[in-house]
């Protein structure tokens, strides 16, 4: 279920037809009257046996989208999507995998949309070979996760890579959700199975309309000390800014966890003398630090101002960075000097407190 | 890893037509089903537009490191039990 506003909902599920196949429906609240459930439009034509729903996404009321799957004529299991454009929903076509071949067994997971056609899923398909009898007598196929946007249209489904080293979900990888804090970005996390038959939890990003490398949870095979974890859900509030919280196993039993990503930073300014005397303002040495609220070390710079008058600007390394005054570059006077942090491709910028500098005679 | 096998009958199940897959359509649509119209920030009708824009403001963000629900454990102390 979705809802775009107060009263504006869509909800979608399963029923059984008159020839005992599963179909699917939706059922829309307009200004909060319900309306009658209706098949989803062009999905009779595409499925030969049985078809559920999988999830909705409302960007604002009239215009949603939704997947589920539905089983071809040789009982292979296809991801379906379909659009609602200004309140009138679009017929149901098969997502397109491209080059993934997959054997014929793909989920889908989740849906976000950032705008009105402009959404992302996450889930999993399967690679096991076509052959429905050798995929049948398989004992554990390796789910391979993927994500797929749609831009206007929906683009072919892409999978999602790992990192190098230690975390690789090369082999099993489930996406179990996904999130937009705007079109065309993204978060989307899920679980692998790591080359030590642990079960851990990812994540991985969409900057811009580029999905990057996934990335284990940071902290969390510390915490999944018995080498169980799972995703339960990521919601973004805005790009970058998104929480994923999921269950573990550890010390204590089984838990809940949840890790935030996070753009913001906290710059902070140090003024080594509250004075300092005019013409000996060398001795004034001016220090800055950004904090990030999440983790890792902001780049880029920082402008140190007197007033509206730049007094330097520092290029920080390791987060921190410093410059001296110039020995005759302030008339006496009282100065608010405050540091102003630009961003850099991973956080936001920020701006310190005022702290009060005297320049005597 | 009883998740693992989970996993592997449900995929059998669909391929057999059961479809049985209710947990994780269920359970996945969280995201989905937040209200997304907060969101979604006004952007431009074009799509390419609306592309660049989102390439000039865009930042990727760092993640945290993942911590237990707080107070949660406290609550919980029957899990540790079983």
């Amino acid at each position: 279920m979705s809802c775009a506003s107060p009263g504006n909902c869509v909800a979608t599920g399963r029923y059984t037809d008159a020839h005992r196949h599963l179909q699917v429906f939706i059922t829309e609240e307009k200004n909060g009257a319900w309306g009658n459930a209706r098949s989803v439009p062009g999905l009779a034509a595409l499925n030969k046996s049985d078809a559920d729903a999988f999830a909705v996404s409302c960007a604002s009321p009239g215009n949603c989208a939704l997947t589920g799957g539905y089983t071809d004529a040789h009982r292979h299991f296809h991801v379906f999507v379909t659009d609602e454009k200004k309140g009138t929903w679009q017929n149901a076509h098969m997502l397109s995998f491209g080059k993934l071949d997959p054997g014929g067994t793909e989920i889908a997971f989740s849906m976000s949309c950032g705008s009105p056609g402009n959404c992302a899923l996450a889930g999993s398909y399967f690679t096991a070979d076509g052959n429905e009898q050798a995929f049948v007598a398989e004992a554990n196929p390796d789910p391979v996760a993927y994500v797929a946007d749609e831009r206007g249209g929906w683009d072919p489904a892409q999978q999602v890579f790992g990192g190098t080293g230690d975390f690789n979900i090369s082999g099993f990888a489930e996406l179990n959700s996904v999130s937009c804090g705007s079109p065309a970005n993204c978060a989307a996390a899920g679980d692998y199975i790591t080359a030590s038959n642990t079960k851990l939890a990812f994540v991985v990003n969409e900057v811009s309309g580029s999905w990057g490398n996934a990335m284990r949870v940071p902290g969390i095979a510390t915490l999944a000390t018995a080498g169980f974890a799972e995703v339960g859900s990521v919601s973004c509030a805005s790009p970058g800014n998104c929480v994923v919280g999921g269950t573990y196993e550890g010390a204590h039993g089984n838990q809940l966890f949840v890790a935030d990503q996070s753009t913001s930073t906290s710059t902070v300014l140090t003024l080594s003398a509250a004075t300092a005397r005019a013409g000996h303002e060398q001795t004034e040495k001016i220090s800055v630090q950004v904090r990030p609220r999440a983790s890792g070390v902001p780049d880029g710079t920082v402008t140190v101002k007197a007033g509206n008058t730049t007094v330097c600007v520092i290029t920080l390394a390791g987060g921190k960075g410093a410059c001296a005054l110039r020995a005759t570059q302030l008339r006496p006077g009282s100065y608010q000097l405050t540091a102003g942090y630009g961003g850099d491709a991973v956080y936001s910028g920020s701006a310190s407190a005022a702290r009060k500098l005297t320049v005597t005679r | 890893m009883k998740n693992i096998r989970f996993a592997a009958a449900a995929a059998v199940a669909v391929v057999a037509g059961a479809v049985a897959m209710g947990g994780p359509a269920s359970a996945g649509p969280l995201s989905a089903a937040r209200p997304t119209a907060h969101a979604a920030p006004a952007m431009p009708a074009n799509g390419t537009t609306a592309r660049v824009a989102a390439a000039t403001l865009a930042k990727s963000g760092a993640w945290g490191k993942a911590r237990p629900v707080p107070g949660l454990v406290a609550l919980n102390r029957g899990a540790t039990q079983r």
